[in-house]
């Protein structure tokens, strides 16, 4: 923990934590072997103050709600996007990007926030994957701006998520194929 | 590859010096400006929060806005961070009241009612917990003279954050000392029961 608070102390936000009250602790990730995540907790205070952060134990990347910082990491460690991991990669990456409208994620029947694991059980989603574009794709409801649209997510190998619904594009994806995909999963 | 006490792989390697020095500002929020000009008056059309506001001038308190998903805050000595989603531009009301406790703790600090680590354990959670209620009821009283204002913007926020009950007991005529007895219930409850 000492290197962490060590590194967090040399880009200036070092006053956040100290060795004494805090508790760093860390969670493999299936689609990053070479990375971890790291969430770093002060327990002077209440509520305990959180931040949390991409790193191997010695460098650390703090995740900030943006997409970049997850981006950031992945030009260097691309991650290891299969059939098998996407889940807990959407999932990572809900949990740590927010736009100004607020959080996104997938949602049940009930509108709550699921993993794309349990939608593939129930049949809610559809996951396909498209060799030659290096992408999979998505189609699930998605929890957006307090409501739930039919979302068509496409998930890049290198780690880019392009989440789209009816007009509304989140992401930096074409706009034209939106058409195509709109409402199909529920055909 | 080296790896130093690294269980994982090399990303130090991917992050080099002048990476690193980038990463100096990469916690503060690129709207912190118009963010906290906003919170600041929001805030200040409570008498509360008017009067929270007139300490920050008066102490010199410093306000940093730190992008985050989740909005928190925290204090130290007479310095605030306050999280703000990275694209946000005008603050929620949530903020705003989590700006009002900030500075709650802040003065809490200036008046000498402050946690040391050097205490035994049960009088420093006794502090820690009487610390916190006392920023609860403030966030309270901010949301409830935000309401003219407002609308049920305050309540609702007051509820996001988990503290409805307590917001209810401190509006009910037995006041603070009923929040106290609705926080001791609240708190002592089970995370999973409390959602």
């Amino acid at each position: 923990m000492g290197e962490m608070i060590k590194f967090i102390r040399a880009s200036g936000m070092g006053n956040l934590f100290n060795e004494t009250t805090s508790q760093a602790q860390f969670k493999t990730l299936r689609f990053y072997p070479d990375v971890a995540l790291y969430r770093l907790t002060n327990f002077a205070t209440l509520p305990a103050f959180s931040l949390e952060y991409l790193g191997n134990g010695r460098d650390f990347v703090y995740l900030d709600g943006s997409e970049e910082p997850i981006y950031r990491v992945n030009q260097h460690i691309k991650p290891n996007i299969t059939e098998e991991t996407i889940s807990d990669y959407l999932d990572f990456y809900f949990r740590h990007v927010s736009t100004a409208d607020g959080e996104t994620s997938l949602a049940d029947e009930y509108g709550e926030s699921t993993t794309l694991e349990k939608l593939l059980h129930s049949g809610a989603a559809k996951l396909t994957r498209d060799p030659e574009g290096g992408y999979y794709q998505v189609m699930a409801p998605v929890n957006f701006a307090g409501a739930m649209v039919h979302g068509v997510i496409r998930v890049g190998d290198d780690g880019r998520v392009d989440i789209r619904d009816n007009g509304l594009l989140l992401g930096s994806g074409d706009p034209a194929d939106m058409n195509e995909s709109r409402g199909s999963y529920l055909d | 590859m080296e790896t130093g006490s690294s269980p994982f792989g090399n990303l130090h390697d991917a992050f080099e010096q002048p990476e690193l020095n980038r990463r100096a500002g990469f916690y503060k929020h690129p709207d912190e400006a118009r963010l906290l000009y906003e919170m600041k008056d929001t805030l200040s059309q409570s008498d509360t929060g008017a009067r929270l506001l007139q300490l920050v001038n008066d102490q010199g308190i410093k306000i940093h806005v730190v992008k985050g998903t989740v909005t928190q805050s925290f204090v130290d000595g007479i310095d605030i961070s306050i999280t703000a989603a990275p694209g946000m531009d005008l603050p929620e009301v949530s903020q705003v009241l989590e700006l009002g406790g900030a500075i709650r703790e802040v003065e809490q600090y200036l008046v000498g009612f402050i946690v040391d680590n050097s205490m035994d354990p049960l009088t420093r959670a006794n502090m820690t917990h009487a610390k916190f209620l006392d920023k609860i009821v403030f966030m309270c009283k901010i949301g409830s003279e935000l309401e003219k204002e407002l609308g049920n913007l305050p309540i609702k926020a007051i509820e996001a954050f988990g503290f409805g009950d307590i917001y209810q007991a401190y509006l009910s005529e037995a006041g603070q000392e009923s929040a106290k007895d609705v926080y001791i219930k609240t708190f002592s409850e089970p995370l999973e029961e409390r959602e």
